[in-house]
């Protein structure tokens, strides 16, 4: 049994041992490669601020009116701050939509009673395919405020964004999670590239951060600290890393895909023209904006897909195993159900960076890494307990697989403390450096995990399962000021 | 080289690239807290005397004592004495101008706009433009030209602020060409000069190209540029683009003129583009057109909900013909699910709800 094992680990080590190095030195270095990129942005960025004009789109009378779209599922607890949070954002024609997706709970009830809500005959357009019937439509009585509330049947995330943007009378549309936190700017800095280039410009989207550990008041971020428990915290540093440089170094090489759903700003014209969401695509906000390249390229438009690092869009992230492991399956299902529902475009000229380097990209390196790091981490050890594996080859493994993704962190949390340096004590500084060691021992391997399985179950064609969404809410807590606790989130 | 030489080395470079990182980290934040200190220390004294300034009454002495602050202190406020150019209005800002010029800002600003340094050209650009003299103009007009797009960007916005003339002439063409401006940017600079381009706009309206066009056809319409209405009205009826034909529909609503009306009822018919026909009922809305609440009535069953809306927020302007219209639709008695009777129905009881919604909003006695 042991030499039938041993043969086993001696040949696939021999297959793979070059091969599998050479990929974890390729894999680190292209995201060296954007976070440079990324660094390059953020430095032009900084040196544009003083002479930005941001003033000038808060005032401007050709800003364009936005509507804010936040789908809200069983919501109850925190939506009335949401709102307010979202209505209170500094930004001269807003419009909050409040798509209530069928909800179980009092989410309706507790936003009727805070803004006195009367219904209204609005009649909603089906310029985007939908599948939950509107059951009704309200608005503050007094008109105060700009808000709306479309209650539907349940129809999923997709189709309650699909319905808000039947719904929103604005030529620009905001998507967020309805747990999200704004900064007071977000919108105005998103907004600029449309103000700035209308003609051209079609999607923007903005940085997500976490934001467990942070101070929140009246739901504003007020005192930004990384998250007190491990796993927040590591996750924390790989937002930053992957989700904000690693998408403003993509912008920067004008080939960004992916816009998280949690702040996307889009043009609604173009929302309409490819159709909204896929409601039955799992990686719906990567498929959208997919989409929206290929209908771009096909009609040969001059366009702009754009990410803004500055504006930060605060997101709760799962503080146990148990509420990560569901989003990480699902996100690479979701990449697979898209990279091939968009085979066509893979490796094709006439997609340009899109096909020839953003795509590929995806294939080879997010695609395959948890395959290969986690026949990495499981042969390496297993040969050196069986005594197959040259211990130069293991070391070399470490080196170029942790030692080089432990730099790359840590060359994020430079990028990050010469541009925005949100995080302001010295301690926060240790405790993502800690992180990003973490990240490395543990974290990367479980989510390799995942996200194999979510290869699986796509290849397999297995029923998606949504992880379970729990939700304390800020207004739940005692103080005003206080740190947002881990809570379950899927 | 041998394997486990090889190996060392590498474990060596890491490593010392990882300390090389986490002690570039450390000095950066280290440095610019000592510089914040030190800005602060710097500025604290001259605080009072800048909220004196920015309170709307600063006297000689005080303005004289923040001209003649020490270089390195004056360095430390002047960012932000620039930036609040762009917040502040009347007697306050007058005095920050004044203070500016005494400092010579404007001066070394126009020197600027010659550096080889993209930002200094651009923050050169942006304090003439904060300023908003007319002799600006001059030093801002070559920077429309510049290679780089940001700079071309700041120059725009700064000619709009500072105006003067050849200001709008310069802007117009800015638009198209190998280094031209956003759109964006160039339309937003216009509306702030306001009647100043109305010539230069006019001007434009027969420009090769659909985009300067339609730029200009909102700047004439948002800017109440009545004189240009025939020439408006001449392209909504000819142009070639669908986009030129629908900005013209949407100038000569707002600029509320009678002689659009001929034309804008010609295109209310259903073969038209939705967009054009969107535009221009709601213009006819806005120029006050009882005669045309019968066509408007009929659009409220189009299919394309744009125009329905428009042509049902048309006939609420238009009291009383158009909401008895609204009134007579929307009355229309269980009407088939899925029907255009349905369809307008439900547009008519919509305009009607928010009509009752803003006047129940409405103060008695307000217009």
């Amino acid at each position: 049994m042991t030499g039938t094992l041993r043969d086993l680990v001696t040949s696939s080590l021999a297959l793979m041992d070059g091969p599998v190095l050479v990929y974890f030195l390729l894999i680190n270095t292209s995201y060296l490669a954007l976070i440079v990129l990324a660094s390059l942005d953020l430095a032009r960025h900084l040196r544009e601020v003083p002479f930005s004009g941001r003033e000038d789109t808060r005032t401007g009378r050709l800003t364009p009116p936005v509507s804010v779209i936040m789908p809200a599922y069983d919501e109850e607890v925190g939506i009335v701050e949401a709102v307010r949070a979202m209505l209170a954002l500094r930004y001269p024609h807003l419009e909050v939509v409040v798509v209530d997706d069928g909800s179980r709970d009092g989410t309706y009830e507790v936003l009727r009673a805070a803004y006195d809500l009367v219904e209204v005959p609005r009649v909603i357009p089906d310029e985007v395919p939908t599948r939950g019937r509107v059951l009704s439509v309200h608005v503050p009585r007094t008109g105060r405020e700009p808000l709306v509330v479309v209650r539907k049947e349940n129809g999923g995330r997709s189709d309650a964004i699909n319905v808000g943007v039947n719904t929103a009378r604005s030529p620009l549309v905001c998507m967020v999670d309805a747990d999200s936190i704004l900064d007071p700017d977000s919108l105005l800095a998103v907004t600029k590239p449309f103000t700035d280039d209308p003609v051209r410009t079609v999607a923007t989207g903005g940085a997500v951060r976490a934001v467990n550990g942070c101070g929140v008041r009246h739901g504003r971020v007020v005192d930004v600290r990384m998250p007190p428990r491990g796993l927040a915290r590591v996750q924390a540093v790989e937002y930053l890393r992957a989700f904000m440089l690693g998408r403003a170094g993509w912008s920067r090489l004008g080939a960004l895909v992916l816009i998280s759903g949690a702040f996307g700003l889009f043009r609604r014209d173009v929302l309409v023209e490819v159709g909204g969401l896929d409601a039955d695509c799992i990686g719906e906000d990567f498929e959208l904006v997919v989409r929206i390249h290929r209908l771009m390229r096909d009609q040969r438009r001059d366009y702009r897909v754009e990410f803004i690092a500055e504006p930060v869009s605060w997101t709760e992230v799962p503080s146990t195993l148990e509420v990560l492991a569901s989003p990480r399956r699902r996100w690479h299902r979701g990449l697979v159900e898209v990279l091939w529902k968009h085979r066509r475009m893979i490796g094709n000229p006439r997609y340009g960076r899109i096909g020839l380097v953003a795509l590929p990209y995806y294939v080879v390196f997010e695609l395959a890494a948890p395959v290969l790091e986690l026949a990495g981490a499981l042969l390496v050890p297993a040969g050196l307990l069986l005594g197959v594996v040259d211990p130069y080859f293991a070391f070399w493994f470490v080196i170029v697989a942790y030692g080089y993704a432990l730099f790359v962190s840590v060359a994020a949390l430079a990028v990050e403390e010469f541009s925005f340096h949100r995080y302001g004590r010295w301690r926060d500084l240790l405790a993502a450096v800690e992180a990003s060691v973490a990240e490395n021992v543990g974290y990367r391997q479980l989510t390799s995990w995942w996200r194999v399985q979510g290869l699986w179950a796509a290849l397999t064609g297995r029923k998606q399962v949504w992880g379970v969404m729990t939700r304390q809410g800020f207004a739940a807590l005692p103080e005003d000021d206080r740190a947002v606790q881990g809570r379950g989130a899927s | 080289m041998n394997a486990g030489a090889a190996l060392a080395l590498a474990t060596l470079a890491v490593t010392a690239v990882l300390l090389a990182l986490a002690a570039a980290i450390v000095a950066r934040r280290a440095l610019r807290r000592r510089r914040t200190a030190r800005d602060e220390a710097l500025a604290e004294p001259l605080r009072p005397l800048l909220l004196e300034i920015l309170s709307g009454g600063p006297s000689e002495e005080v303005l004289a004592e923040l001209a003649d602050a020490p270089p390195q202190t004056w360095a430390a406020i002047e960012p932000g004495v620039v930036a609040m150019l762009g917040k502040i209005r009347g007697d306050a800002r007058e005095a920050l101008v004044e203070l500016l010029d005494r400092r010579g800002t404007a001066e070394r600003a126009v020197a600027e706009t010659g550096s080889t340094w993209v930002t200094r050209r651009a923050m050169a650009a942006e304090t003439l433009g904060l300023l908003g003299r007319p002799q600006g103009t001059a030093a801002l007009l070559p920077l429309l030209g510049d290679p780089e797009v940001q700079v071309r960007v700041v120059a725009a916005r700064s000619l709009g602020r500072c105006g003067g003339p050849g200001a709008a002439a310069a802007l117009v063409p800015a638009l198209v060409g190998p280094r031209r401006t956003p759109s964006g940017v160039v339309a937003a600079a216009l509306l702030r000069l306001g009647p100043q381009a109305h010539p230069a706009a006019t001007a434009a309206l027969d420009h090769t190209d659909p985009l300067v066009r339609v730029t200009v056809l909102d700047l004439l319409g948002l800017t109440g540029a009545t004189q240009a209405a025939p020439a408006v009205t001449a392209l909504l009826e000819a142009d070639p683009e669908p986009r030129v034909r629908v900005a013209a529909a949407r100038a000569l609503g707002r600029l509320g003129m009678p002689r659009g009306i001929p034309s804008l009822r010609a295109v209310l018919a259903p073969a038209t583009d939705a967009d054009l026909l969107a535009a221009a009922a709601t213009a006819l809305g806005e120029i006050g057109d009882e005669e045309s609440v019968d066509d408007l009535a009929r659009l409220l069953a189009h299919p394309a909900h744009r125009v329905a809306r428009a042509a049902a927020g048309a006939l609420a302007a238009l009291p009383p013909e158009g909401t008895l219209a609204l009134e007579q639709v929307g009355g229309a008695v269980a009407p088939e699910a899925g029907t255009q009777v349905e369809s307008a129905a439900a547009h008519a009881r919509e305009a009607l709800a928010e009509l009752a919604h803003v006047r129940q909003r409405t103060p008695a006695g307000a217009a």
